[in-house]
């Protein structure tokens, strides 16, 4: 790509919001994410007796349960979130960047 | 578990359609756009249930049945973390790939930097995981023809192996694709089913399930703690880091990625995948409940020397003959057949556009190959991938399953995944770090892995392992980034400059999409 649309792409102020909105959700989803499966490997190695607590006296509704089935929901709802995210806030900017420095047209003008 | 006409019946059956699948997708499939990615024209939700297909192997099935069954709370533990990886690829990868890249994800990599020797190193990362992910499934599939047909376990693994050269080299992309998506409904279904049985058979729900599990298994309430199979710190810490990037890095995941049209359709994958994954795993393990429940203390199931007839991964198989007689058997079965052999399928196309796009075309060729000639080689590499996956199927026989995917992901993360981040988020990567730190990343995995008690003691026979822990992730994932980091850090040569370049004039493309391509 010729430098002078990189540069010109690069002080767009829809392109800066539209790549600082991008890094804000994917990395607070993703961060959230590991966060929530490292605590739970760093529980597993140093303190596993956590997980093996009842939160229903005399059932095995374990803490180490609940965590797990939270993990595996909130996986998709990372998933899902950021899908929307991405569709509803960012695809609008995306499209007014690519309108402005042509990036639909086949001469990219 | 004898031969059965039902058995057979419903296995032909499955084989047919699927044969039928690959013939009508063969017709459609001349150029290499075809033969590695469907001429991208696969939908969100299609692909979606493909990535699931992948991703819920013979060692999803079999495997984790087999760690609930011996480890209980544990098969939990090894779902949340085998699809902690999907939420990362969402966020972090799926769109770029898609706008970046043409079959395979070294041609991200190479967008970026042009030196050959990137090329190298990806793709035989791609080709050592795929491999060792082919073993598991092979292992798996001749475990389960040597208990449902009879037939010797070499020739099982054979046909396996012969069966999945037929349905890539001829159907390529849209054949694995479509026998994906076949795959994942009838898992589902499967599923459903033996899990409805089960209740029905036992008289117990989801949650009775669990406190009977807990009652009536050998091992007693010690069965339902956590960590049964990850026995020390270094063995927790190396599953959760390899479980969080092992998966971005998968060969053949990556390269669904690829199948689809624009990056929204990327991301509906991605949602529908993991939407599968979870809803398939939660049932996995009450239906693993339901199986400890079914099986404690039943003799039939245990051959001379008092272990389960086919090894624990043949546990779900056992539950199945015993609740719904040869026709559930015959049914699950092969839908465990239909799984291990889309996945098989899915492997062996990423490893042979590895070997034919990335090596031959790419490398060795330098692009300068016509079409026919790609897809010609890439029906060859097949055919080679095919036997090899045969001979260590033969070599790895008994192995659990679930393990040896694991070793899958510890050299995809390893090797694929700090190269491709750091290609794609990190402006200062140079391609002498990628390399170099690429291949440190490979050696240490593959050497440990060598050297630990499931290679040294499982499949070579020897004794005493010189490395005493079974994932090997943590030290290799590290090693790998840091000299990536060092490296690139140091390097200041004009091959580095231009990376750093090509960094900024990719970013464009990376976040706005392609040129001429619709908003997305």
């Amino acid at each position: 790509m010729h430098p002078a649309i990189v540069a010109k792409l690069a002080q767009d102020p829809d392109f800066i919001r539209l790549r600082r909105l991008q890094r804000r959700y994917a990395f607070t989803i993703a961060g959230s994410v590991v966060a929530f499966y490292v605590s739970l490997g760093v529980t597993m190695a140093y303190w596993p007796e956590v997980l093996d607590i009842r939160l229903v006296p005399g059932r095995w509704i374990t803490v180490g349960l609940i965590w797990n089935v939270l993990g595996l929901l909130g996986w998709f709802a990372a998933t899902a979130t950021y899908a929307a995210l991405s569709t509803r806030r960012l695809t609008p900017l995306r499209a007014r960047v690519r309108e402005r420095h042509g990036w639909n047209s086949s001469d990219g003008a | 578990m004898a031969p059965n006409a039902t058995s057979i019946l419903t296995f032909v059956l499955i084989l047919g359609a699927s044969l039928l699948i690959t013939w009508q997708a063969g017709r459609r499939t001349r150029s290499s756009s075809e033969f590695y990615a469907a001429s991208h024209s696969v939908g969100g939700f299609s692909n979606g249930l493909a990535i699931a297909g992948d991703h819920l192997s013979a060692g999803t099935l079999l495997g984790v049945t087999a760690v609930i069954y011996t480890d209980g709370y544990d098969g939990l533990i090894y779902m949340t973390g085998g699809a902690v990886g999907y939420p990362l690829l969402m966020c972090l990868l799926a769109e770029r790939l898609r706008n970046l890249g043409s079959y395979t994800f070294v041609d991200v990599l190479s967008a970026r930097f042009r030196e050959n020797s990137i090329r190298v190193l990806a793709a035989t990362g791609t080709l050592v995981a795929a491999v060792l992910y082919l073993i598991s499934q092979m292992v798996a599939g001749g475990a389960l023809f040597e208990v449902l047909f009879g037939i010797p376990y070499p020739w099982a693994v054979a046909m396996v192996g012969g069966l999945t050269v037929l349905y890539v080299s001829v159907g390529g992309m849209l054949a694995t694709t479509w026998v994906q998506m076949t795959k994942a409904v009838l898992l589902m279904f499967s599923i459903l089913v033996l899990l409805a049985l089960l209740m029905l058979n036992l008289g117990e729900g989801p949650l009775s399930l669990l406190e009977s599990a807990a009652r009536v298994h050998q091992r007693g309430e010690e069965w339902l703690s956590p960590g049964q199979f990850l026995p020390d710190r270094i063995s927790i810490f190396a599953f959760v880091l390899t479980g969080i990037v092992g998966m971005v890095g998968l060969p053949h995941l990556l390269m669904r990625f690829f199948t689809v049209p624009d990056a929204r359709q990327a991301r509906r994958s991605a949602v529908f995948a993991t939407g599968y994954i979870v809803t398939f795993s939660l049932l996995l393990w009450i239906t693993g409940l339901g199986i400890v429940v079914l099986l404690a203390g039943n003799t039939e199931i245990l051959d001379e020397q008092g272990g389960m007839i086919g090894s624990t991964n043949m546990a779900i198989m056992h539950a199945a003959r015993i609740i719904g007689g040869n026709v559930l058997l015959g049914f699950m079965a092969s839908v465990a057949f239909a799984t291990l052999l889309a996945v098989v399928c899915g492997l062996v196309l990423a490893a042979a556009a590895a070997m034919a796009h990335d090596l031959y075309s790419g490398v060795y060729k330098r692009g300068r190959v016509d079409d026919r000639t790609e897809v010609r080689a890439s029906r060859i590499s097949v055919v080679a991938l095919g036997a090899l996956a045969v001979a260590l199927g033969i070599q790895f026989r008994g192995q659990n399953v679930a393990y040896l995917t694991a070793l899958a992901f510890t050299v995809a993360a390893s090797v694929n995944t700090p190269a491709l981040v750091a290609a794609l988020f990190w402006r200062a990567a140079s391609a002498r770090g990628l390399i170099l730190g690429g291949w440190v990343g490979m050696v240490v995995s593959v050497v440990l892995l060598a050297l630990s008690p499931a290679v040294w003691e499982g499949a070579l026979g020897l004794e005493n392992a010189p490395f005493p822990w079974i994932y090997p992730g943590l030290f290799s994932i590290p090693a790998a980034a840091l000299v990536i980091v060092v490296v690139s850090l140091a390097d200041r040569s004009p091959e580095a400059m231009l990376g750093r370049r090509r960094y900024d004039e990719l970013l464009a493309p990376s976040v706005l999409g392609r040129r001429d391509t619709p908003v997305i």
